[in-house]
């Protein structure tokens, strides 16, 4: 859950979508909500998968009962089945794979502690146990309410089903999207992607390229903030056409005031020297407290090669 | 401008080895399990996840490279779950779960438990009163279907004959029907304690009129002196089943106090610290009914001797004092810091 920062130094404001999760460490962590898609999803193939172990179960128990004398044995074992599946296929899952089961790795979530501690089972106990009011009494009140209260008036129906309407709904009501289950247990749903690591754009490769190199004044540097440059990096990691990169070379000239037509010979030279000088003009900046985030608006005028020159 | 190497760039230069290291752990233990990794590559784990994190830590404060922030943020997520894990085998967790949790659990709300206990004897009193003073009230606390054609309009023999009719039942159909009863019995039991969450009163009502269900049919049985017959046919399983019954509608009281008078607390504060508590009573609850439902489907079906039966009904009344009883406040007095 997140929390108000309580040092000085006001931490950056997250998205609503993600959630600081502070470490034993100390370290907060940022991770993403699982969108409520997602969560559907997992929980559409964990139902397949429970299908899925009913249906061998069923068979299993055919062929047990059509060898021995006891013809009910099916029947005991069915029920048997249907009811450790249905309460406990989440928990034993969710205890084995650290908060997954096989919908929710697929789908790439985690169930999480929600004050980032360890998960601890009687929380995975906990948020699963009330799957039963969350959504099996639900179905059962809507679509056969005789079944759960015979005889009940239809005010009683109404204000039953209207009732665990709201729980199916929970998820959509909170900001931590989070159901009864997650509530009571204290864990929230996290999407666990996995990233890789790639090459360094600004990772200097002299024998890489280079007819010439191309270097930028602080002013030039200026006119551009930390959100294009991530911008940028995202453009160069992408492998990109020779033409896209002579696009986007030629908005920077104008926008810096870039006389020089030399450029034009190597597009990817110059994009990659001006990633490097302006990442590390904003990083020299940033150790000193100077987050620029945006571009500035307009263009340098041209002539203006002074540190801070002019910006019209 | 001369450019140098960024610092950032140098960073990642000297720290990037830990992180690969620590990636192809990670990755061992997502796709296999926490087993596959070895005791060197476990005993580095935690050493290489606080050297990563302090990178992470570094790495927001100098570098602007948003691949290595986020590649840096998914490999310290990836990598706490790994560590801040519980290592206990399922078999563990079950036998700590019987030794510690559950009796420690009954101990947090032996208050709830005593009001629910008092709440269903209310239900009980009530109704026998009522039946006893006017037979047809019977009607008013026993529905139809739940009676099975027991009633104040039945013969004396009729009723005996329920209490007695193990033989008509051969082996599998025991089997089918203890499954039948454990299956259902702890879906209401489970029901009992989930509608906590709604402020507790489908819980009061529930213990309620289950000790009315109780009460009317002893004062029927008591009304034709099968008394003694009648609670040797319901307390061998009944004093489990009951009990858990209790256990759960106690747990659903723990968390409607918490909702209905949160006290210090934010009320969803509340919810996720007994709800932890309230979950492990449910499941040791669970494990209630199925031993109350092995003894009824089973062992009540084929022992009619009425001593036998007393005194199963007296073993198990025993046991529960003893485990939950004196074991239990036995681990709340020296582990009550694990309570909320």
């Amino acid at each position: 859950m997140s929390q108000a920062p309580t040092s000085l130094i006001e931490e950056p404001k997250l998205p609503g979508n993600m959630r600081r999760v502070v470490t034993p460490e100390g370290v907060p962590l940022h991770m993403t909500l699982a969108p409520v898609s997602s969560r559907a999803m997992a929980f559409f193939v964990d139902m397949c998968v429970i299908l899925a172990m009913l249906v061998g179960v069923m068979v299993i128990a055919a062929l047990v009962a059509s060898v021995s004398a006891v013809e009910e044995w099916a029947e005991i074992i069915a029920t048997l089945s249907l009811f450790l599946l249905r309460n406990f296929y989440f928990t034993f899952f969710e205890l084995r794979w650290r908060g997954q089961t096989p919908g929710k790795k697929l789908a790439k979530l985690r169930v999480v502690d929600g004050r980032g501690g360890s998960l601890v089972p009687s929380q995975i106990l906990v948020r699963n146990l009330t799957r039963e009011i969350e959504l099996f009494l639900p179905i059962v009140i809507l679509f056969a309410p005789d079944q759960f209260w015979p005889g009940a008036p239809f005010a009683a129906q109404f204000f039953a089903a209207s009732w665990s309407l709201l729980l199916l709904v929970m998820p959509f009501l909170n900001s931590d999207r989070l159901r009864i289950g997650d509530l009571m247990g204290g864990t929230m749903v996290m999407t666990q992607p996995k990233v890789y690591l790639y090459e360094d754009v600004g990772r200097a490769n002299p024998w890489n390229r280079r007819i010439k190199s191309f270097n930028f004044s602080s002013a030039q540097l200026d006119m551009y903030g930390v959100y294009e440059l991530q911008v940028l990096e995202s453009f160069l990691r992408q492998s990109p056409t020779i033409f896209a990169m002579e696009a986007v070379a030629e908005k920077i000239t104008v926008k810096i005031g870039w006389q020089e037509d030399n450029w034009r010979a190597d597009p990817r030279g110059f994009l990659q020297d001006f990633y490097e000088a302006l990442r590390n003009r904003r990083e020299q900046r940033m150790l000193f407290g100077d987050v620029q985030q945006t571009k500035k608006e307009g263009t340098l005028q041209s002539g203006s090669e002074r540190d801070g020159g002019s910006v019209s | 401008m001369s450019q140098q190497t960024p610092k950032s760039v140098l960073f990642r230069r000297e720290r990037e080895g830990t992180w690969f290291e620590l990636e192809s752990i990670v990755d061992k233990i997502e796709a296999q399990g926490i087993g596959a990794a070895s005791a060197e590559e476990l005993s580095r784990l935690p050493h290489l996840y606080r050297a990563t994190l302090s990178s992470l830590s570094v790495a927001r404060t100098i570098s602007l490279d948003r691949n290595l922030l986020a590649y840096l943020e998914a490999l310290c997520s990836r990598a706490y779950f790994c560590v801040y894990t519980t290592r206990r085998k399922p078999w563990q967790v079950f036998l700590e779960f019987f030794t510690h949790q559950f009796p420690l659990a009954i101990f947090a709300m032996r208050w709830h438990l005593l009001v629910a206990t008092a709440i269903m004897s209310l239900g009980v009193l009530a109704a026998m009163g009522m039946v006893l003073d006017e037979p047809e009230m019977f009607h008013a606390f026993v529905s139809k279907a739940y009676a099975s054609g027991r009633g104040p309009e039945s013969t004396t023999e009729e009723l005996r004959a329920v209490l007695f009719d193990g033989a008509q039942f051969s082996g599998s159909e025991l089997g089918n029907f203890a499954s039948f009863l454990m299956t259902h019995n702890a879906r209401i039991g489970l029901l009992c304690f989930m509608l906590g969450i709604v402020f507790g009163v489908p819980v009061i009502y529930l213990l309620f009129q289950n000790g009315a269900v109780l009460g009317a049919f002893s004062a029927l049985y008591v009304s034709r002196d099968l008394g003694v017959e009648l609670y040797s046919w319901l307390l061998p399983h009944g004093i489990t089943e009951i009990l858990a019954v209790l256990v759960c509608g106690a747990a659903g009281l723990y968390i409607a106090e918490s909702v209905v008078f949160p006290g210090e607390h934010s009320r969803l504060g509340n919810l996720a610290r007994r709800g932890k508590i309230a979950g492990a009573v449910a499941l040791g609850a669970v494990l209630m009914f199925v031993i109350a439902g092995l003894i009824e489907g089973i062992f009540r079906q084929t022992v009619q001797s009425i001593s036998v039966r007393y005194t199963v009904a007296t073993g198990t009344a025993i046991f529960w004092m003893l485990y939950l009883g004196v074991w239990g406040s036995l681990v709340g007095r020296t582990r009550r810091e694990e309570l909320p």
